[in-house]
């Protein structure tokens, strides 16, 4: 049976590239480039390669701005073929819920699906609730942090690392999967690719008509760069002397 | 031919190409660039790669299967990965500018057929074979023969520095025939070719480099690229957009060496505090870093006038003059930055300013290019 994967990807600031106010400590987005959120990329070589596998296709839903559409034409190169955009100017001003209802409004607006793959975070806000959040909304399971994914017959599967142990989870089709960047490094598009996802349609609709109720109920404020002090200890002496210090030394401090 | 995107902006389109060409710098090539320069050998799976990421056909027309990318693009694109690998950057020049840039270029629409598509399959490099022992500069005074022989030529005489003449399939050589120096696609596999591989290059590590010998070796009336007797004229027309590649790869070693300068001074310290407070050391980067944009600015121009069809000799000139010695003025000061460290193999500017040398002699020594400029300014 051909499966019908859609992964969520992201549209996000490009985090290597924040200005800091040295001064405030604000953070100031103005003419910060946006790229697709990093693990964005994993989670759509996870996708891509069931496809490869048990055939389907490969669909992405963004919830963002026009400017989303860089993001997601990198996606249409990797092989993915469709693409969806529920688009919003306001996405920093919407709080969890309405971005997970303006999500389910577009899965809503999608042919039949069978895996909403996600990836463990987006590299902006990274608050990681998103796919949770969205399986309650479908009711459907949620397999979280796959590190790999089998699929036989309608159950999924795959192992999930703890802290000290591996644990393997199941579930029935459909569900909403978020796999770790672990899990496979993304493809490189080839040049002809690139220019081919140039031409490729986007499917937009726009965030007003996903029949989201209510206000939100938190508001971002304003972003803070948190001052870190490093201590900055230099150790002499042999190699083996100054690893044996630096042992020592982070054993201290409760580190080891 | 130029790229055309319906949905978005030629420059959306633009970076979205470059962004890939990084990703693919930094993730295939970075990791390989060291080896690559010591052992002065690309390997031939690296080219598979390269052709399935599309790099061994970026100017030939999409009709003939290749990319179709524009003189801009393709320049763009060699700029971004010689700061990487100057050595596959050469590759990449040669292979795409020169060697399959001619063929594609002149070769007849049967022999595109019945050659272009297993030439573009194979993923192998083209060779361009004009420089002779006697002497690369004068070029007109070449000495290898093409004589009539039942449907065809035998060819005699002998091509040096030849970049890829050691493993390509094909080469495209000048001769001279009784109407004048003609181009001629020889398969490799000829009886009376004899290869010679050269060793020990300074810079631009990787793609061999060899001496060939043609001992009567015959070629088809069918492979003379366009007219018999307008070789000369097509390798200047050639060399025209080889220069603005070349300066390309320049611009993209420059920006490289200085941008691995400034990170560097960023964090190493003398005199107890950061060397990138020194004003002796940002003066040269301020100095650099214009004369780098100024070059960029050349090769963008020329390559914007080959697209447009419009007369370029003196701008590509111009662009690969500036440029390849703005990149060794770069690199050289790349490692006075870095200091003793900068100094030692395993330094990536180390490696740059080696490779940075070739962009002075190839394609047209920089005297060469004062010829070029001055006798279009004395026209
Ligand atoms: C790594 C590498 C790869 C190469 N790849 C290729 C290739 O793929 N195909 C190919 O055909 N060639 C190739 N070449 C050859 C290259 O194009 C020649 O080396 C170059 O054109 C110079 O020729 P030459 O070495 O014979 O020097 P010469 O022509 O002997 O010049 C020696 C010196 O005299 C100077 N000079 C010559 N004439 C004049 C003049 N009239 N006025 C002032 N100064 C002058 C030159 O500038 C130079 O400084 C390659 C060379 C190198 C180093």
């Amino acid at each position: 049976m051909p499966l019908s994967i859609v992964v969520l990807v992201k549209h996000v600031y490009d985090e290597g590239q924040l200005k800091v106010d040295a001064a405030t400590g604000l953070v100031s987005l103005q003419g910060v480039p946006g790229k697709v959120s990093t693990f964005d990329r994993n989670a759509l070589e996870a996708a891509l390669r069931l496809k490869q596998k048990f055939g389907g296709t490969v669909t992405t839903l963004t919830l963002g701005s026009e400017e989303a559409n860089k993001s997601i034409r990198e996606a249409l190169a990797m092989g993915v073929d469709n693409a969806f955009l529920v688009r919003t100017d306001d996405l920093l001003k919407l709080d969890s819920r309405q971005v997970v209802e303006g999500l389910a409004g577009g899965l809503s607006k999608m042919p039949k699906w069978d895996i909403v793959m996600c990836a463990e975070g987006s590299t902006d806000v990274y608050s990681s609730v998103i796919p949770a959040m969205l399986a309650e909304k479908l009711d459907v399971p949620y397999l979280s942090y796959l590190r790999s994914i089998e699929l036989e017959g309608q159950t999924l599967k795959g192992d999930r690392s703890l802290e000290k142990r591996v644990v393997t989870v199941e579930c029935e089709l459909p569900a909403v999967v978020s796999v770790v960047s672990e899990i496979y490094e993304p493809r490189i598009p080839t040049l002809l690719q690139i220019m081919a996802a140039m031409k490729k349609q986007i499917t937009t609709f726009d965030f007003r008509d996903m029949n989201v109720e209510g206000e939100a109920r938190y508001s971002l404020e304003g972003m803070f760069a948190k001052a870190v002090d490093r201590k900055k200890v230099m150790f002499e002496g042999s190699p083996s002397e100054v690893a044996s210090k630096l042992v020592d030394s982070m054993a201290k401090e409760g580190l080891i | 031919m130029a790229l055309h995107f319906p949905d978005m902006g030629e420059s959306d389109s633009r970076s979205a190409l470059l962004n890939g060409v990084r990703e693919f710098a930094e993730r295939r090539i970075a990791p390989i660039a060291s080896k690559v320069d010591e052992e002065d050998r690309i390997p031939p799976e690296f080219y598979t790669e390269m052709k399935e990421q599309g790099l061994m056909s970026m100017l030939v027309p999409e009709e003939q299967g290749g990319l179709g990318l524009s003189t801009s693009l393709f320049a763009e694109v060699l700029e971004m990965i010689s700061g990487y690998s100057g050595g596959i950057g050469l590759s990449l020049e040669a292979h795409n500018s020169l060697g399959l840039g001619h063929f594609s270029k002149y070769g007849s629409k049967e022999l595109i057929k019945s050659t272009m598509p297993g030439i573009l399959e194979s993923g192998k490099p083209v060779a361009w074979a004009l420089t002779e022992p006697r002497g690369g500069s004068d070029a007109r005074g070449m000495e290898t023969r093409a004589t009539r022989s039942g449907n065809g030529f035998m060819i005699r005489g002998t091509k040096t520095f030849i970049t890829h003449g050691y493993t390509a399939d094909y080469i495209v050589l000048m001769a001279k025939t009784e109407k004048g120096i003609t181009a001629f696609l020889v398969d490799g596999g000829s009886d009376g070719l004899k290869r010679e591989q050269i060793k020990g290059k300074l810079g631009t590590r990787g793609p061999d480099t060899a001496t060939l010998s043609f001992d009567d070796v015959f070629v088809p009336e069918t492979n003379v690229l366009g007219e018999e007797g307008h070789g000369f004229e097509q390798a200047m027309e050639l060399l025209d957009g080889g220069r603005i590649a070349v300066g390309a790869m320049g611009v993209g070693i420059a920006r490289r060496a200085l941008s691995l300068s400034v990170d560097y001074a960023k964090q190493r310290e003398a005199f107890g505090s950061k060397i990138a407070g020194f004003e002796g050391i940002r003066f040269g980067l301020a100095e650099l870093g214009t004369s780098t944009e100024a070059s960029a600015l050349l090769v963008k121009r020329a390559a914007e006038l080959r697209d447009a069809g419009q007369p370029h000799r003196k701008m590509a000139a111009m662009a690969k003059y500036l440029s390849s010695q703005v990149a060794m003025e770069a690199t050289r000061y790349a490692i006075q930055v870095h200091g003793g460290y900068g100094y030692f193999k395993g330094n990536v500017v180390e490696r740059m300013y080696r490779d940075a040398k070739l962009l002075e002699i190839g394609e047209g020594t920089n005297e060469v290019l004062k010829l070029v400029i001055s006798s279009e300014m004395f026209r």
